[in-house]
């Protein structure tokens, strides 16, 4: 037979990765994104001095400029500013993960139960909580919360997660009282479909292209968040490696011993700027083409 | 023998509420009485409240008064309190197949699920029985694997009559299931819909503006005005013996290719007008603003629907 699902399953991978790949600069995000992700993974491999992302002092080799022993240099503790970096990837690349991980289900089921019960009682309690906290910038938010909590990577996720969940369920909110009014939905109904089939397999499926846009743009911001906590001292505790932390370390050294700051925070931005080029191929990938 | 009480609608209103106490009376006292195998053409415009009485029948509104039962069965009832066996039996094809058809799952999904929700046929033959349902709506099988969004929409349309026929349902409502859709197709659908209601014994509510093809499909033929029927006759005495102006004024509407076909229609009254707000409806009959016949005891008192010849009923004193 020649319609089978394997080759269904192929055309379909094949149409979506032709949409993305035709935004070069999303293809460029997406191949940088893959660099850093294996360079974390593999980065005791590639460091050449993996110990020097713990606790590690040599006050001899102390603030050294960049050189080809010390690509990126080194600290005032004399650490290898590249491997801490690299190894920096890890909690950074964890948190964008863990963050979405948590707060895509949270909102997404929360946005979908209130908008398809738009006007009763649980969608006044869901959507009025996700005013409050769309209320409060989500920086100040995560700060207000991770100063009450212990500093430690999990807390900080907790911090972010709560600034971030609002977003998807204010985003799927919309999207569902839209979608639940179209006549296939409503077909659905008439069938005598439950309203779980309903929400995950009618609903759902139509609200994924912007979900996952959004992902892939907030991984950046979760990111960028995280940093903003460890750069004032509310993110993971030294002397565990992260970018915002030395970024806050190499700050005071500015702009004498420059490297100490430049190179994390550039890293930043290569982590972040590979993301938002992924999320606009991502978009496109996910606009419905005339065919 | 015919079921008198298949579809029984008894003085159903919808009234829609848009504040200060004002109401669209989408539906405004309707009688219809539906036997099982016959179709039944429910023509108005654009207005008239013959979508509200498709979507009414389905339970997707919960009539404002009056009673709607199916096999003396009361259904005048939202459809998520409805029982699973009446939604079994009655289903609907909308007027815009892209609408209808959910766009992120693929064809072998849609098909399957009045299927299983229904238990129609056991898992290990679902496939064949797919295969025999595509077959019935002359489609191949290669259907099975793809997305709506990529096949026409002639095609999507045989897919949306492939869904409401896969649980064997006994009542079909079509909303306009072909003013969507190019001429090249539109005879292709209503050949596939009258052959499926010869083989399946189907009875139809076929909702339409298109007069000359209710002509062709229909047994009776119901006319809407505002919420109200004003005519209900066989089709052979609606189209020769029109009684009602407004009828008499669809019809002179219809468009006409030669000479002969003008000389059928009648004469003596024009499409004039606008169908006026359902909101503030007139006083006294509700064509009132539009009839050329129009009396004084029209502008007083709204006639009511009366059997004119046997089986020929109409809302006019004259």
């Amino acid at each position: 037979m020649k319609s089978n699902k394997f080759t269904f399953w192929k055309e379909n991978v094949g149409r979506s990765w032709y949409k993305f790949s035709r935004n070069k600069l999303s293809v460029i995000g997406l191949t940088l994104f893959i660099l850093l992700i294996l360079a974390a993974i593999l980065a005791p491999l590639i460091t050449p001095y993996p110990k020097h992302a713990g606790n590690f002092v040599d006050l001899i080799t102390g603030s050294q400029a960049p050189d080809a022993r010390h690509l990126m240099g080194t600290d005032i503790y004399g650490r290898d500013m590249f491997s801490r970096i690299i190894f920096a990837l890890r909690p950074a690349l964890l948190m964008g993960i863990m963050v979405l991980a948590i707060v895509v289900p949270i909102g997404t089921i929360l946005g979908l139960i209130a908008g398809y019960y738009k006007g009763k009682f649980g969608d006044h309690i869901i959507m009025r909580l996700t005013d409050v906290f769309l209320g409060l910038p989500p920086l100040i938010l995560a700060l207000a919360v991770s100063s009450i909590l212990k500093p430690t990577l999990t807390n900080s996720m907790i911090a972010v997660s709560v600034a971030f969940w609002p977003w998807y369920s204010r985003l799927v909110y919309n999207m569902v009282i839209s979608i639940k009014n179209e006549h296939y939905v409503i077909s659905s109904e008439l069938l005598g479909e439950s309203r779980v089939h309903i929400l995950f397999r009618e609903i759902l499926p139509n609200c994924l292209s912007p979900i996952f846009t959004k992902m892939t743009l907030d991984f950046g911001w979760v990111i960028i968040m995280t940093a903003s906590l460890s750069f004032v001292g509310l993110g993971e505790q030294p002397p565990d490696p992260s970018l915002g932390t030395m970024v806050a370390e190499g700050a005071r050294l500015l702009p004498d011993k420059w490297w100490v700051a430049i190179y994390p925070a550039f890293t930043i931005v290569l982590l972040v700027l590979s993301l938002n080029l992924i999320g606009d191929g991502v978009r496109d990938m996910f606009t419905a083409t005339e065919e | 023998m015919k079921d008198l009480d298949f579809i029984k609608i008894e003085n159903v209103k919808k009234y829609f509420p848009i504040g200060n106490d004002l109401f669209v009376k989408a539906l405004d006292g309707i009688d219809l009485e539906i036997n099982k195998g016959e179709t039944v053409g429910l023509v108005g415009e654009s207005g008239s409240g013959k979508s509200t009485l498709a979507y009414t029948l389905m339970g997707m509104y919960e009539p404002t008064d009056g009673k709607i039962s199916f096999k003396n069965e009361n259904i005048g009832l939202k459809a998520q309190k409805r029982d699973l066996s009446i939604k079994k039996e009655m289903q609907i094809v909308f007027q815009d197949p892209s609408g209808s058809l959910n766009p992120r799952r693929v064809i072998s999904n849609i098909l399957s699920r009045p299927l299983l929700l229904h238990k129609i046929v056991p898992k290990n033959e679902l496939k064949a029985k797919l295969i025999e349902l595509l077959d019935s709506v002359e489609l191949p099988q290669e259907y099975l694997y793809k997305y709506t969004p990529s096949i026409g929409g002639g095609e999507k349309q045989l897919i949306a009559i492939a869904r409401a026929i896969a649980a064997h349902p006994e009542f079909l409502i079509l909303d306009e299931p072909t003013s969507s859709l190019d001429v090249s197709v539109q005879g292709k659908i209503i050949n596939t819909l009258m052959k499926l209601k010869k083989e399946l014994n189907l009875t139809y509510l076929f909702i339409t503006h298109d007069m000359s093809l209710m002509r062709n499909v229909a047994d009776r033929i119901a006319i809407m005005y505002l919420g109200k029927i004003m005519e209900l006759a066989t089709t052979r005495e609606f189209f020769e013996n029109p009684l009602h102006p407004y009828t008499k004024m669809l019809l002179s509407s219809i468009p006409v290719v030669s000479a002969e076909e003008e000389k059928l229609l009648p004469k003596e009254i024009k499409s004039s007008g606008e169908i006026p707000s359902p909101v503030n409806l007139p006083e006294g009959c509700r064509f009132i603003t539009r009839c050329p016949y129009a009396k004084e005891i029209c502008e007083t008192k709204e006639p009511e629907l009366t059997e004119r010849e046997p089986g020929h009923w109409s809302r006019c004193y004259y």
